[in-house]
C-alpha cells in the first residue's frame, strides 16, 4: 500500500479515484482480517458512498486537501455518529454514540474516508489486544505474536496495509508500542495538542489521541489535521499549531540529542538496546549532535502510572453502569443492577484497575499512594525539563523488547505492564513522542522512542524524519 | 495491605461492582503483587515536592458563560435500557441495600 502521501498525490495526478482507493484497501481487509482481526465494525457501504462523493469532489476542483479521498481507521472508543463504538467493552456493545469526536470530526471534514473501528484492549487498558472483550488482533508480521495495545487493531490496519493511515489514544503507550511492535509510525502529541471531546476517558490528566502512519511525514500531515484548540475541550491548548510536514520535510540536521543511559538498563533487550546505539550512531553521522543526558527518576514512572491510571479510571469507569448505555442486569434495585451490569459488562483487566484506582483513593491510602505518585510526576517532568535544556531531543528505545507470543503476559499482570515502561514517562510529564521502525531483531520489528519538549511537535518530527531515513540503511 | 482478608470485597462495595465466583480471589493475589511493586514510591523523600496533577501548558481559561444547543433528549436516552417519557427509568433505591 502507497503512504497517505504518495495516495494523495497520485489522486492530485488522477492517477488512481477515491473509490479505487477505498476498494483496494476493502480488498486487503477481505484478504487479511479473518486472520488478523483488526477491525471491530467495518463500514464497506458508507465508505464507497463518502469516496464518491470525494471523487465528485475533485472532479469539480473542490478537493479538500491532502487527505481528501484517503482511507483510514478509528480506534473504537473514539466516538462516531450512529456507527457502532464499543471501547471493545461487553458494557458498550451495539452502544450507538449521538455524536463524533473533534478528531473524527476534524478528518470528515477534510474529506478523509472512514473504513472502520478498529480493536483494542477494553478501554484501551491493555498491552496487546488480549484484554478486547471480541477477541485479540495479530500482528501482520508474526500472527503468533501480539500486535501491541490497545491501539492494536489500529496499528494491524496500517501495517498490513488495509488503511492508509489510524487514529489511536495513549494513556501510556498505547500509540507507540503498538507502532513499535508491527513495524509503522506511532505519534502521541502532548497533552493538550489535539481534542479529547468525544475520546472515551481512561485517565484524563494522560489521555490523547495520537496517529499511526506508514511513515514520518504522513503522520505530520495527520496530526497536523487533528490538532488545535477546541471549545469542546477545556485542555486543549491554545498555542498555534506548527507546520509540522514542513518541520518532517526540514529534517534534523543540526538538532542535538540526548540518549538518557536510564532508557537502557536491566529489562530491555540486547538487540533493543543495540539497536538504539547503532541509530544514535547514524544519527550523529547525518549531522546530529548527541550530548549526555540523565533521567534518574526513570524507573519510578511505571510505579506512579499504575497509581494515577487506575485512579482517574475508576472515576471516569463510573458512568458506566448500565443505566444511560449498554445492556442492563436483571435486578429490582438499584445498587445491585449497578452492581450487577458493571460485574458482567467489565472484563477482568478493567475490574482490576477499577479496584485499585478504588483503593488508591480511599481514606486512609490517599496520600500514601496517590498524592505520592503525583509528587513523583513532578519530579519526572523536572528532569525531562532539565534534560531539554541541553538537548533538542531524546532517543531512547520505545519498547524493552520486541512483539511477545499471545499468552506470554496474561497471567501476570505486572510483567504486561512492563510493557510500557519506556513510554508512559512522557505521557506523565505531557510531552510528545514519536516511534519510527528500526532495524528488525530476529525478523520483529524494534521501535525507536524519540521525546521533544511540550508542544515541539516540529522538534520531534525534524528528527523522526532523520531517523527514519538513516535508521532504515 | 491487600494482602488482608475481604479488602478487594470491600473495594467491590465502594466500585460498584459485582465479582463471580473464583474471580476476587485472583483479583486479590493480583492487586497485593502490584502494590507491592508501587510501593517502591514510598522509600523516596518527596516532602515538599508539589503534586502534578495535570501537565496542560497554555489551556483555555473558563469559556464564556452563553447557553447553546446541547444533546437532543431523544438522542440523550437513545441508548438507555429503559425510560420513561423523557426520563430514565431506573429500579427503585432501597436504603438498606
Amino acid at each position: 500500500m502507497d503512504s497517505l502521501l504518495t495516495a494523495a498525490a497520485r489522486l492530485a495526478r488522477g492517477e488512481t479515484t477515491a473509490e479505487r482507493l477505498v476498494s483496494q484497501a476493502l480488498e486487503q481487509v477481505e484478504a487479511r482480517e479473518a486472520e488478523l482481526h483488526a477491525f471491530l465494525t467495518l463500514l464497506p457501504e458508507s465508505a464507497i458512498e463518502d469516496a464518491r462523493q470525494s471523487d465528485r469532489r475533485r472532479a469539480s476542483g473542490g478537493a479538500r486537501g491532502l487527505l481528501d479521498g484517503i482511507p483510514w481507521a478509528a480506534k473504537d472508543n473514539l466516538l462516531t455518529e450512529g456507527v457502532r463504538t464499543t471501547a471493545a467493552s461487553r458494557i458498550l456493545d451495539e452502544y450507538l454514540p449521538p455524536y463524533s469526536a473533534t478528531a473524527v470530526e476534524r478528518l470528515g471534514a477534510q474529506g478523509a474516508v472512514l473504513l472502520g473501528k478498529a480493536n483494542l484492549d477494553e478501554f484501551a487498558m491493555g498491552s496487546s489486544t488480549e484484554y478486547s472483550a471480541f477477541g485479540p488482533s495479530r500482528n501482520p508480521v508474526d500472527p503468533s505474536r501480539v500486535p501491541g495495545g490497545s491501539s492494536g487493531g489500529s496499528a494491524v490496519a496500517v501495517a498490513a496495509g488495509m488503511s492508509h493511515f489510524a487514529l489511536g489514544s495513549e494513556t501510556g503507550g498505547s500509540v507507540r508500542q503498538p507502532a513499535a511492535f508491527c513495524g509503522v509510525v506511532g505519534v502521541k502529541p502532548s497533552y493538550g495538542r489535539v481534542s479529547r471531546y468525544g475520546l472515551i476517558a481512561f485517565a484524563s490528566s494522560l489521555d490523547q489521541i495520537g496517529t499511526l502512519t506508514r511513515d514520518v511525514r504522513d503522520a505530520a500531515l495527520v496530526l497536523g489535521a487533528i490538532a488545535g484548540e477546541d471549545p469542546m475541550d477545556q485542555t486543549t491548548a491554545t498555542a498555534p499549531v506548527a507546520d509540522y510536514l514542513a518541520a518532517a520535510q526540514a529534517g534534523g540536521q543540526g538538532l542535538s540529542f540526548g540518549v538518557p543511559p536510564e532508557y537502557l538498563q536491566e529489562g530491555v533487550a540486547p538487540a533493543v538496546r543495540d539497536e538504539v546505539e547503532r541509530a544514535a550512531a547514524r544519527l550523529e553521522a547525518a549531522g546530529l549532535r548527541r550530548k549526555d543526558v540523565t533521567l534518574p527518576h526513570t524507573s519510578y514512572a511505571l510505579d506512579a502510572y499504575y497509581i494515577i491510571a487506575p485512579a482517574e479510571a475508576s472515576s471516569n469507569l463510573a458512568r458506566f453502569d448500565g443505566m444511560r448505555y449498554g445492556p442492563r442486569a436483571d435486578a429490582t434495585e438499584l445498587i445491585e443492577a449497578y452492581r450487577r451490569s458493571r460485574g458482567q459488562g467489565f472484563g477482568t483487566e478493567v475490574k482490576r484497575r477499577i479496584l485499585l484506582g478504588t483503593y488508591v483513593l480511599s481514606a486512609g491510602y490517599y496520600d500514601t499512594y496517590y498524592l505520592q505518585a503525583q509528587r513523583l510526576r513532578t519530579l519526572l517532568r523536572q528532569e525531562f525539563l532539565r534534560a531539554f535544556g541541553e538537548v533538542d531531543v531524546l532517543l531512547t528505545p520505545t519498547t524493552p523488547t520486541t512483539a511477545f507470543r499471545f499468552g506470554e503476559n496474561t497471567q501476570d499482570p505486572l510483567a504486561m505492564y512492563m510493557a510500557d515502561a519506556l513510554t508512559i514517562p512522557a505521557n506523565l510529564a505531557g510531552l510528545p513522542a514519536i516511534s519510527v521502525p528500526g532495524r528488525a531483531a530476529d525478523g520483529l520489528p524494534v521501535g525507536l522512542q524519540v521525546m521533544a519538549p511540550p508542544l515541539r511537535e516540529d522538534l520531534m518530527f525534524r528528527a523522526a524524519a532523520t531517523l527514519e531515513e538513516v535508521a532504515a540503511r | 495491605m491487600l494482602a488482608e482478608q475481604g479488602l478487594v470485597a470491600r473495594m467491590a462495595a465502594l466500585a460498584r461492582l459485582e465479582l463471580e465466583g473464583g474471580e476476587a480471589q485472583g483479583l486479590e493475589r493480583d492487586l497485593g503483587a502490584i502494590l507491592e511493586h508501587v510501593q517502591r514510591l514510598q522509600a523516596l523523600n518527596l516532602e515538599g515536592v508539589a503534586a502534578t496533577f495535570w501537565t496542560g501548558e497554555t489551556a483555555q481559561g473558563m469559556r464564556p458563560d452563553v447557553s447553546r444547543p446541547g444533546l437532543d433528549v431523544e438522542d440523550a436516552l437513545a441508548s438507555a435500557a429503559a425510560r420513561s417519557g423523557r426520563r430514565l427509568l431506573v429500579p427503585g433505591l432501597r436504603e438498606d441495600a
